[in-house]
């Protein structure tokens, strides 16, 4: 759907055609529902999650002012619902982003062994089953940032406009979460099993 | 490490961030050297991996969502409100209790606790509570002239009801949950009865939801009280006996009617004492399982009707995937005539279990 598309869309709804936000439910539902999945990371929450946003983008459609496109907007309001929700949890966030924060960033990059091909990991559903795990390791803003790019496609710019941040912090996040993601993977899940990242790898 | 600079750009070329100098630069960097190369591919794997893995969302979304739009906007305009899966408890719940509420059993309901927190499902509905407003319990809003009422639809063989039936599914913040569950379900049958609209014009939403509601004979028994049971720590319960699966909107008809008629009774004394329900008290219990596809948290609702000192007595319980009992049990009294109940077994026994 373009952008005039779906601003016309807009358009009727705001006119009073309710029915007219199905196709925009149906034609966004995947990457919200999926978005809002690899946030909270069950598909209980995630459903929830994903109606809220609806809800919510439905509530608010008339303070859309189309300066970025429909779907960016409503995509940002999914994460903010789900960062909100894991905030209200407590769950993951804090013990992650404390764990990031120590050391993680200076840690260089292990080089990833050949395992790590698209092609295999396109095969190996179990390393696919280890990279969703490993998602949920990564602080939920870190995670976001990574799922807006990957999931919904935003490019560094959109992504920076939409969580208002600086687009070298979403460029540095984003490669931060793929090296975060890299050391699952090379971990192959034993990843928790050795939590203390003072202890970094010298190079 | 020499290849520093070119894998703080690796991501970058993954994403189509680079010039087109830059990716020239690094792709034939890339062809190179093999650490890179490495790092590049698990990168693009990773990245195909989360950008092609997606689930088709459930199918209830979008229907769920206007489904709520839908109901929401017949109140006047567009506004702030709730939703979420407990929605359907929540309407279940009104189910057993709608008698309650409006005929006298609101003043009088007793629990183990009378604050609010005693209501074992009351932490569950906090979810977007905070939008809600005491607007909802304005049965004004409810009012829907006849010339407006929408047809209802059919969408997978579910009757969606027209949307003026549905506002009042929403719990308020405060205040006493079975004032706003019991009134606002009741208005979805008052507005459907003026608006001349057959009862099978409705959706329970538990249809929407949850998918289904079980009826047993008795008190339902998970497998932890059955091992409880067999160790003699509770009293002799019938058998788990399912009599039937509502999955259909015209199967709940009877059951609504039961709830109708709880309301030619309303004589509850404000301070009824709670007798002490045994299972073999048990009529019958009522189960809204979770759903299938929910983890480990998820949790069904058990609804039990007991017959005891010659009156109805209801309990409700939530309960995790193991059968172990979530939050505290409720019990209140149902101001409703047993042989209506009866009559309403009667009705559903016939349909088979699906």
């Amino acid at each position: 759907m373009t952008r005039d598309e779906e601003l016309a869309i807009v358009q009727e709804i705001l006119d009073g055609n309710i029915q007219a936000f199905e196709t925009l439910v149906l034609e966004t539902q995947t990457k919200v529902y999926n978005l809002a999945l690899r946030m909270v990371g069950n598909p209980d929450d995630a459903f929830d999650m994903s109606q809220e946003s609806y809800i919510k983008a439905y509530n608010s459609i008339g303070s859309f002012r189309g300066d970025s496109r429909f779907s960016v907007w409503l995509y940002r309001l999914t994460t903010n619902v789900c960062l909100d929700f894991l905030r209200s949890q407590g769950r993951r966030a804090h013990n992650s982003l404390t764990y990031m924060s120590e050391g993680e960033d200076e840690k260089e990059l292990e080089i990833p062994d050949e395992r790590f091909s698209p092609e295999l990991v396109a095969e190996k559903k179990e390393l696919r089953e280890t990279l969703h795990r490993g998602l949920q390791l990564l602080p939920a803003e870190y995670r976001a940032i990574l799922l807006l790019r990957e999931i919904d496609g935003l490019s560094y710019e959109e992504i920076a406009n939409t969580l208002s941040l600086e687009e070298g912090t979403v460029k540095s996040r984003i490669f931060r979460a793929r090296k975060k993601l890299c050391s699952i993977l090379s971990n192959n899940g034993n990843f928790l099993q050795s939590p203390s990242s003072k202890k970094s790898k010298e190079v | 490490m020499a290849c520093e600079k070119y894998i703080n750009l690796i991501s970058e070329l993954v994403d189509n961030e680079l010039s087109s100098q830059q990716e020239c630069t690094l792709r034939a960097h890339i062809e190179q050297c093999s650490d890179c190369k490495r790092v590049y591919d698990a990168f693009m794997g990773i990245s195909d991996a989360l950008g092609q893995d997606l689930v088709e969302p459930p199918e209830m979304l979008a229907k769920g969502v206007m489904f709520k739009i839908k109901a929401h906007h017949k109140g006047g305009s567009r506004r702030h409100f709730a939703f979420g899966r407990f929605t359907a408890l929540a309407a279940c719940l009104t189910l057993m209790l709608f008698g309650a509420s409006q005929f006298g059993l609101l003043d009088g309901l007793k629990s183990p606790s009378t604050n609010n927190d005693a209501v074992p499902q009351s932490n569950s509905y906090s979810v977007g509570a905070a939008d809600q407003a005491p607007a909802y319990l304005d049965p004004s809003e409810n009012d829907l002239p006849d010339t407006q009422a929408p047809p209802s639809k059919v969408i997978d063989g579910v009757l969606l009801p027209p949307p003026s039936v549905t506002p009042a599914l929403v719990p308020p913040p405060e205040g006493s949950l079975f004032t706003s569950f019991g009134s606002t379900f009741q208005e979805i049958i008052e507005n459907s009865v003026s608006n001349n609209q057959s009862p099978s014009q409705f959706i329970p939403l538990l249809l929407v939801d949850a998918k289904e509601l079980e009826v047993y004979t008795g008190s339902y028994l998970y497998d932890f009280e059955k091992a409880e049971l067999e160790k003699g720590r509770l009293e002799k319960a019938s058998e788990n006996s399912l009599i039937v699966k509502l999955t259909d909107s015209k199967d709940f008809l009877p059951l609504m009617d039961f709830i109708k008629s709880t309301r030619a009774t309303k004589d509850i004394k404000q301070d009824a004492a709670l007798p002490e329900l045994k299972n073999e008290d048990a009529l019958y219990s009522f189960i809204i399982p979770a759903q299938a596809e929910k983890p480990e948290e998820a949790t069904s609702l058990r609804i039990i009707i007991y017959h005891k000192n010659e009156k109805l007595w209801c309990k409700t319980t939530e309960h995790l995937a193991d059968g172990t009992v979530k939050g505290k049990p409720f019990v209140y009294e149902v101001a409703g005539p047993l042989n209506e109940l009866e009559k309403f077994v009667a009705a559903i026994t016939p349909v088979p279990t699906r």
